[in-house]
């Protein structure tokens, strides 16, 4: 009883201490790939004039997982082939990539999620919006 | 005077304890010029070994008092170790690097494109983990796949939300200014609509 009554207190002053380390881990790896994504789409896009998927209507959407699917391993692979960069795949993290050229203004938006808080504020996702003029908004 | 047990027998010592007088056969020297009778001498006897006796526990009891109270190296082993897995556990609680700080600095809310697809990756997401099944309504994906604070959520009155039995979802801007292409997300794809209805 002693045994499991101090196993339980340890174990319960160690939870936010695991969260933070949980957070500082996910929200720094999320950051760094947001930055190496959207550096490879403005690379992408001074090279073709336009953003990868150069098909708006399609969106690059990479779930977690410890084993990627066959589309997964398709998606990184195209990632691969036309950004350049390798995207580990994650056990938490989501990453979505979008462009549009509606209004005659080419965008790119590049997502990166988990689900749980990845940053001090709380906030669970990063948001990138890259103009054509290569204009970078964190939301 | 004649002995107590043997009164033909003159009396040469006392007993020092009941005084009865006693001949050279009787007097039972206990100790180099002292005397008892046979039943004091026994008396004496018996109480010495108890007195003994009791010495000898009480002498057995301070030592094991002694070695209780004396720290091995087992106990110092304990004691050290106790202290590391502290100091580290103290380490682990309190001396790590806080999260990373978060980098957004404009408000979701000043751009309605970004919000739209910030809704569309929390509906995927919610698919995702919920084996395909698409929510009832926008506010159900707060605040697992949309992360949302409770004084935002009314930024979802901005998009159009229903669920299509063809097409899984649709989401799109419930206002769009008239002069901006109409967005429609789905889960086969993105449309984009010409303000004139057209598709682009």
């Amino acid at each position: 009883m002693v045994v499991v009554g101090l196993l339980s207190s340890l174990a319960l002053t160690a939870l936010p201490a695991y969260r933070t380390y949980q957070q500082r881990a996910y929200g720094s790896q999320a950051i760094a790939i947001g930055k190496r994504l959207y550096e490879a789409e403005i690379i992408h896009y001074l090279e073709n004039d336009q953003f990868y998927p150069v098909d708006s209507s399609k969106t690059i959407f990479i779930p977690p997982g410890v084993s990627p699917t066959a589309v997964t391993q398709q998606v990184l692979q195209e990632i691969k082939d036309n950004l350049d960069i390798s995207i580990p795949l994650s056990r938490h993290l989501f990453y979505q990539i979008n462009t549009g050229d509606a209004n005659a203004d080419q965008w790119c938006q590049i997502r990166i999620w988990g689900p749980f808080s990845l940053f001090k504020t709380g906030r669970n996702d990063l948001n990138y919006s890259i103009s054509k003029d290569g204009k970078i908004t964190v939301f | 005077m004649q002995c107590k047990n043997h009164p033909d027998e003159p009396a040469t010592q006392f007993c020092e304890e009941c005084r009865v007088p006693l001949c050279d056969d009787c007097a039972e020297e206990i100790e180099p010029g002292r005397y008892y009778c046979f039943k004091c001498a026994m008396i004496s006897s018996v109480s010495a070994v108890g007195t003994t006796m009791q010495d000898k526990r009480e002498r057995v009891a301070e030592e094991k008092e002694k070695v209780k109270k004396r720290l091995t190296a087992f106990h110092y082993f304990i004691i050290v170790s106790s202290a590391l897995i502290l100091a580290m556990w103290g380490f682990i609680l309190f001396g790590g690097q806080p999260p990373p700080e978060f980098e957004g600095r404009m408000d979701i809310a000043s751009n309605t494109r970004v919000l739209l697809f910030m809704v569309d990756s929390g509906i995927k997401s919610y698919a995702h983990a919920e084996g395909n099944t698409y929510p009832e309504k926008l506010p159900d994906l707060i605040p697992k796949y949309l992360s949302l604070g409770a004084g935002q959520v009314h930024l979802l009155e901005v998009l159009s939300y229903r669920k299509n039995p063809e097409t899984g979802y649709q989401l799109s801007l419930a206002h769009p200014k008239p002069e901006e292409m109409q967005i429609i997300i789905s889960a086969d794809g993105i449309q984009y609509q010409l303000p004139s209805g057209e598709e682009a």
